[in-house]
């Protein structure tokens, strides 16, 4: 284990005076100094959480949603009265899509803001450079979005993703998909020059190969490419029941519109992450992706409680249509860390922060389940989230959610 | 006092110190056609370009019509009717030979916003005919759809007067026209000078070659390093025994 | 199926020879790269699909809105980075027109946003069949409408003053001024040109392509420097072919070896052709005809 940082002592010994002037201060709004019940500590100051999103880059849209979930969650709590009579306070850094800020941003959240924990970037690159320096600094971090598989290796055992790799969730789900549908022949698209996406292509392959599913074409573009009439023409040519999209939303989008252009009536299917940026590909293929299959793992319309009533207030108090996967994500990271702390009465002081953030990551591992407004929410051994097996169907520009099996 | 289309009045011009001309004058009379001969050197073409707005003199003054044109540009001495040709060629060369004369007459076509109007106005086909009539004149209506950049060097002088015949100018610069043509060429320059004349059109020939001045010239200017040296007829001025001295030396 | 994949890329070449045929028009106008006309492409195709999509308007108003747009932003360019530049810079206005582009893509990003624009299928039911071919009615749309700027721009620059006056400025500007014809304004009047054409490239593609996306400007104007470099720099019939050529050779190689491949190929192709042949595959024309 590494030694805590010469800046970091210098941080804490900096702030002593400040927690003795927030004691002062704390006694003269009659909060009977020291005369407090158990979870009373209302003369600490706020808890301070740090989160990083992204103002710029291709998950812009995505991180602004998570935001507003982590900010949705702190102003319920604090309009509750608080963790152990205490306010949370988020305090946010713009990482602008930039590695460089990330650097700096982190080990400043810890050492100047004094955050307990952080919300991590949502996109799978920001976080895992994230991740990673909080785990040096040895800071319990959460992602509410990344999904790449091995986005944690090297940040375990500090960090932890809501979401579950696309593997795990996706490739149970499309197998029954596959059967349900009685799919003989299929093409797969692969965006070549993605990471995340060639993984998926390997996955499509799997789930054809686990139910029996011949592929009859398969192609290949690199993200962004601007058209997809040859590849397309390419697949028509086999007529194939399935085409599988291992693609980001957008470029799924036009895909789909150039396979319905052409004329061909496939099944096109997705993985969760599909449905995760599911605004990008149903705003642009428009009709297109009606009837397009795609993993799942969040269902916004979960009938039970406690997700139903939370998904409806939060409907209602942010004027959503549809709460998405990363509000939902981002509230549920801010409500588990405000249990542990409540739970706990952990005070996050400086005297006992190392410990209570070593609490926080062994309540972590042990939730099971957290039932938050993203339904049961447990995580598997290397930190991902463990998320239900859901399928979601385009219908009349929504996702709608099933289960599998039903 | 005489008609004068142009006067060029005591006009100077100096090359870093250099004196090129010394307060040369030259007035050409309406309708007549003028030449202007030398030696190389004797100023010429240094004249030529004063007169046509190339080159500022350094003191003296020109007028056209008895207007002061002096500071005038050459771009703004073609719509008031003065235009030239090259000693050396400047044709657009990608461009067809009528196409050429067409732009030669560019100052008089529409070229307002409503000109983008693709079909031809009464005032475009006017602009065709007289370009075509040009054409005519210096027998190129049956090169007329040829590139410029592809006819015999003869040709291209030709193309080159008839483009600055085409924008109808009250005064017409010609820079050495025969340089380059053939014998029967420069036979066929001469009537088709005399044409221009007749259609109004007063010209001044810079010229080298004294045949062809002697032949179409009414009056002759003679220069010698930069001073006026005679004026009279073409008979005059070959008859002198300082043009003598001064064409072949002593 | 090879068939379908010649024509295929026969009419993403269509697309590149219209944005390749508005850079050559400026090059041929004023020996000057506009770097700005893959952004004004980007930008008219983002406005007529906003009009398409938002406002329901016919194709035909969407599509002459996106020349007039992209006539205006072409406008504007010359104004800012080649009317005032010297002659004497020649690199001057390539950083200048680069950076119009740089401000075109951010204030897209800033004023409408950095999302992918739906581009609605305009001839949603016509499909024609030859045989094993298949053509669509958007490829029916983006043929016809390519083929007919390409021949109404020549008839403009061949029987009309103003067509005229381009070809001869393009071939020769100081005997232009020479003979009285304003130059500069018939270099604003190329510019205008070449952006509408600009536009009708950014929109026929983004039909073809179903979405148009604020950052593909400068990718438009690579693909267009390949298609004028190989084609002959200036060379209006260069250009064409080479547009259908590396439309074809993409789609090909997309279809039978990988995307990946795609740019490398038609990279090594233009680098292999500046080795061997630095003027193109066809020598640009001495005249003006061959060169606009």
């Amino acid at each position: 284990m590494r030694k805590a940082s010469p800046g970091r002592k210098a941080a804490v010994l900096a702030a002593l005076p400040l927690m003795i002037v927030a004691a002062c201060g704390g006694s003269d709004d009659g909060g009977g100094g020291g005369g407090s019940e158990g979870g009373d500590q209302s003369d600490a100051g706020p808890y301070r959480l740090g989160l990083v999103h992204s103002s710029e880059g291709p998950f812009a849209t995505n991180s602004d949603t998570m935001r507003a979930g982590a900010r949705y969650a702190v102003e319920l709590i604090n309009a509750d009265g608080g963790v152990n009579g205490r306010d949370v306070e988020l305090v946010e850094v713009d990482a602008r899509n930039d590695p460089q800020t990330l650097v700096t941003a982190i080990p400043e959240l810890v050492s100047e803001e004094e955050v307990f924990a952080i919300v991590a970037p949502v996109d799978s690159a920001g976080c895992e450079i994230a991740c990673a320096i909080a785990a040096d600094l040895q800071v319990p971090i959460v992602s509410a979005g990344a999904g790449r598989p091995g986005v944690l290796e090297p940040s375990r055992p500090w960090s932890f993703t809501m979401t579950a790799p696309d593997a795990a969730n996706s490739i149970p789900v499309l197998e029954a998909v596959m059967e349900q549908e009685g799919a003989q022949t299929a093409a797969i698209i692969v965006d070549e020059a993605n990471a995340t996406t060639k993984a998926q292509g390997d996955l499509y392959a799997e789930v054809f190969d686990g139910s029996g599913v011949e592929v009859v074409s398969t192609t290949t573009y690199t993200s962004g490419d601007p058209s997809f009439t040859s590849q397309v023409t390419s697949m028509a040519a086999e007529n194939p029941d399935v085409i599988a999209l291992a693609a980001g939303p957008a470029d799924a989008a036009r895909i789909a519109v150039e396979v319905r252009t052409q004329g061909l009536e496939s099944l096109l299917i997705g993985t969760g992450s599909l449905q995760a940026g599911g605004t990008d590909y149903i705003n642009g293929a428009g009709e297109a992706a009606e009837g397009t299959i795609t993993a799942a793992q969040f269902n916004p319309d979960n009938p039970d409680d406690p997700a139903a009533t939370l998904l409806a207030q939060a409907e209602e108090d942010n004027g959503l249509d549809v709460v998405a996967l990363n509000f939902s994500y981002a509230f549920d990271i801010v409500n588990m860390i405000a249990e542990y702390l409540t739970e706990t009465e952990a005070t996050a002081s400086p005297e006992t922060i190392e410990e209570d953030r070593q609490g926080l990551l062994d309540y972590l591992e042990g939730v099971d389940p957290y039932e938050g407004m993203s339904g049961d929410v447990r995580f598997a051994e290397d930190g991902t989230g463990d998320r239900p097996e859901l399928y979601a169907v385009v219908e009349n520009g929504q996702f709608v959610i099933s289960e599998v099996g039903s | 006092m005489a008609d004068l289309t142009l006067r060029a009045l005591d006009i100077t011009k100096q090359f870093l110190g250099v004196t090129a001309l010394a307060e040369v004058t030259l007035e050409v009379e309406r309708g007549s056609i003028h030449g202007v001969v030398g030696p190389n050197g004797a100023g010429k073409t240094t004249l030529l370009n004063v007169m046509s707005g190339f080159l500022p003199p350094t003191d003296g003054v020109v007028e056209l019509d008895g207007r002061d044109i002096t500071r005038l540009s050459p771009q703004k001495r073609v719509p008031l009717g003065v235009t030239r040709t090259f000693q050396n060629l400047r044709l657009f060369g990608g461009l067809t030979v009528r196409e050429n004369v067409l732009l030669g007459q560019h100052s008089h076509a529409r070229t307002g916003f409503l000109s983008l109007w693709p079909l031809r106005t009464a005032a475009d086909k006017e602009l065709d005919r007289e370009a075509d009539h040009a054409l005519r004149i210096f027998g190129l209506t049956d090169y007329r759809k040829r590139r410029a950049a592809t006819l015999p060097y003869g040709l291209q002088k030709q193309v080159e007067i008839a483009r600055a015949v085409s924008a109808k100018p009250k005064l017409l610069l010609m820079d050495e026209p025969a340089a380059g043509m053939t014998a029967k060429e420069r036979l066929d320059l001469v009537p088709r000078i005399r044409a221009l004349r007749d259609e109004g059109i007063t010209v001044v020939i810079v010229e080298h070659d004294m045949d062809v001045i002697a032949t179409v010239c009414d009056v002759v200017t003679v220069l010698n390093f930069g001073r006026k040296l005679i004026e009279g007829t073409p008979a005059d001025a070959l008859a002198s025994d300082q043009v003598r001295t001064a064409y072949l030396g002593t | 199926m090879l068939i379908q994949q010649l024509v295929n890329g026969l009419l993403l070449g269509t697309t590149f020879a219209l944005i390749a045929l508005s850079f050559n028009l400026v090059v041929g106008a004023l020996d000057r790269l506009n770097f700005a006309l893959g952004e004004t492409a980007m930008v008219s195709a983002i406005c007529g699909a906003l009009l398409l999509s938002r406002l329901d308007l016919p194709f035909v108003l969407a599509f002459l809105a996106a020349l007039a747009v992209g006539a205006l932003v072409a406008g504007v360019t010359f104004v800012l980075s080649f009317r005032f530049v010297s002659a004497d810079y020649h690199t001057a206005p390539i950083l200048s027109s680069l950076g119009v582009g740089l401000v075109l893509t951010s204030l897209v990003t800033r004023v409408l946003g950095s999302d992918q624009r739906r581009v609605p299928t305009v001839l949603d039911d016509v499909r024609i069949e030859i045989g094993p071919l298949r053509i669509v009615g958007d490829q029916l749309i983006i043929l016809v409408v390519a083929a007919l700027m390409t021949v109404l721009l020549y008839v403009f620059l061949n029987r009309t003053p103003w067509g005229t006056a381009i070809r001869g400025v393009s071939d020769d500007p100081d005997m232009s001024g020479l003979l009285g014809i304003p130059v500069q304004r018939v270099i604003l009047l190329t510019f205008v040109i070449s952006g509408m054409l600009a536009g009708a490239s950014g929109l026929l593609t983004g039909l073809s392509f179903h979405t148009v996306s604020p950052f593909t400007g400068f990718e438009t104007t690579l693909t267009a420097l390949m298609v004028i470099v190989l084609g002959g720099l200036g060379n209006i019939t260069g250009g064409v072919i080479a547009a259908m050529m590396i439309g074809v050779i993409e789609t090909l190689t997309v279809a039978y070896l990988s995307a990946t491949y795609r740019d490398l190929i038609v990279f090594v192709l233009v680098g292999i052709t500046l080795l061997a042949r630095p003027q193109g595959l066809f020598t640009r024309d001495t005249g003006v005809v061959g060169r606009v």
